[in-house]
């Protein structure tokens, strides 16, 4: 073999070995900030605001790599086999029915006077909206602005205060716990939000609740935004109506 | 018959082209998958991964050697005309410093053709002279659009906003066009220096003769 074809074969080495090292396999899960998002791109007519983060599941270092390019701040956390095979196989699936379950709860609550087809109509047309977000946490935001819809309510003060929030929204218009509490307020708070609701669910997760991890991030964090702790979206809507009487006297 | 400075590197880089232009048809190809057949291009998804790894770090390895050849094609111009006006460090430069390299690149490969053109020993002098020429403007306008593209595709994925079918096949279309066009000047410039370096030695060996016959 020639001295040249030898060095063109070390030379093409490099670039094996570094495709090799980039796709190890390595499964771990994501968290990166978002942004916030009028709930009037959802097709309602309310001034509160839902609040999105990045999220998924890495399957390579190459992804990762990319990511960290991407994002300042990100999260990761490894997966076990057993739920790297559910976020691959099942989540999708499961996700979607979560978000399709918060959206019809939100319309069915908030919307009692009007037919069943009416309500089914507006729960497809949110749906469809929403294609492009995962997830179900969303719900009590959705529920807020169809209430402002429905009311004929500004609770943004014709967008002096910024509202936004996460957690589901359940039958019993309980609010339900969710992920990514810690990059939810970030994001809440690179945005300028005033009033941010987080499911009050200590009672129940005690240390890992959404409740406890918040207040933490509000400490460590130094964080301007006030967080109001609801369970119910009842909870949520009397805390905002008393916000009004008190601004009115 | 002197070995030529650049002729272990040129084919060296030579090799690396031919590896790396075959790389790129096999990711046009994942991408035309993408395109035409969904569910083939998923069972290709991996390995399309790992062919834009070796493309990319290739491509790093390809312009140091490609520098390194450059470098080395100066000394033989030098070699065989004294009086060429470019040196070789500065060849390498005009391509490294910013801005000035738009020129710079442009009057390295310009001075060759020019070069070979007027070294009209014979008439394949001209003609190489002229290819290079004729793929310089055109590996001008490839690099742009290919770094256009790729800043609209980073721009697009980083916003998470549809890419669509047409602008995925051209990344891939313009980057393999540009690859045989950088395969075109090398092909041009090594015949081009491999002519000067024989006609030169059919020259002196024809001056040889001559000095004895007197």
């Amino acid at each position: 073999m020639s001295k040249e074809a030898r060095i063109s074969i070390l030379l093409l080495v490099i670039p094996l070995i570094v495709s090799y090292l980039l796709l190890q396999p390595i499964h771990e899960e994501f968290t990166a900030k978002g942004d916030i998002e009028t709930v009037t791109e959802l097709g309602i007519d309310g001034s509160v605001y839902f609040t999105y983060v990045h999220s998924g599941i890495i399957k390579n270092y190459l992804e990762k790599f990319f990511l960290d390019m991407q994002y300042d701040d990100i999260e990761y956390l490894p997966l076990s086999d057993y739920e790297y095979n559910y976020f691959t196989k099942e989540y999708e699936e499961d996700v979607q029915h979560y978000k399709e379950q918060t959206i019809v709860n939100a319309v069915n609550l908030t919307n009692e006077h009007q037919t069943v087809v009416e309500n089914q109509d507006r729960i497809s047309d949110i749906i469809h909206e929403a294609s492009e977000y995962y997830g179900d946490s969303f719900g009590l935001m959705i529920a807020i602005g169809l209430l402002e819809e429905e009311l004929n309510k500004d609770y943004s003060r014709k967008g002096s205060i910024l509202i936004s929030g996460t957690g589901t929204i359940e039958e019993d218009q309980s609010v339900g716990s969710v992920g990514a509490i810690r990059y939810k307020l970030l994001t809440a708070e690179e945005n300028g939000v005033d009033i941010f609701f987080v499911p009050k669910d200590a009672v129940y997760y005690g240390e890992s609740s959404n409740q406890r991890e918040a207040s933490n991030v509000l400490k460590e964090e130094d964080l301007k935004l006030k967080i109001v702790y609801v369970s119910t979206l009842q909870e949520a809507i009397n805390f905002l109506e008393n916000l009004n009487l008190e601004h009115e006297r | 018959m002197n070995k030529l400075a650049s002729e272990t590197s040129g084919k060296i880089l030579r090799t690396l082209l031919y590896v790396i232009i075959l790389a790129e048809l096999v990711a046009l190809s994942t991408t035309i998958s993408y395109v035409i057949n969904y569910d083939l291009y998923l069972s290709l998804a991996q390995m399309e991964q790992a062919i834009n790894i070796f493309i990319v770090v290739s491509l790093f390895i390809i312009y140091l050697v490609y520098f390194i050849w450059m470098y080395k094609v100066h000394i033989d111009m030098q070699y065989y005309n004294i009086s060429y006006p470019i040196k070789p460090s500065k060849s390498v430069w005009s391509f490294l410093i910013p801005i000035y390299n738009l020129y710079g690149a442009w009057n390295v490969h310009s001075n060759l053709a020019n070069t070979f053109r007027q070294r009209n020993y014979s008439n394949s002098n001209k003609k190489i002279g002229d290819r290079i020429m004729t793929l310089l403007p055109l590996a001008y306008i490839l690099t742009f659009v290919d770094r256009v593209l790729g800043n609209y595709v980073r721009s697009m994925l980083a916003s998470q906003e549809f890419i669509s079918d047409f602008i995925w096949v051209s990344v891939e279309v313009i980057f393999l066009a540009l690859l045989l066009t950088y395969l075109g000047l090398y092909e041009s410039i090594t015949n081009g220096v491999r002519l000067i370096s024989s006609t030169d030695l059919v020259n002196n060996e024809d001056q040889t003769t001559e000095t004895e016959g007197a």
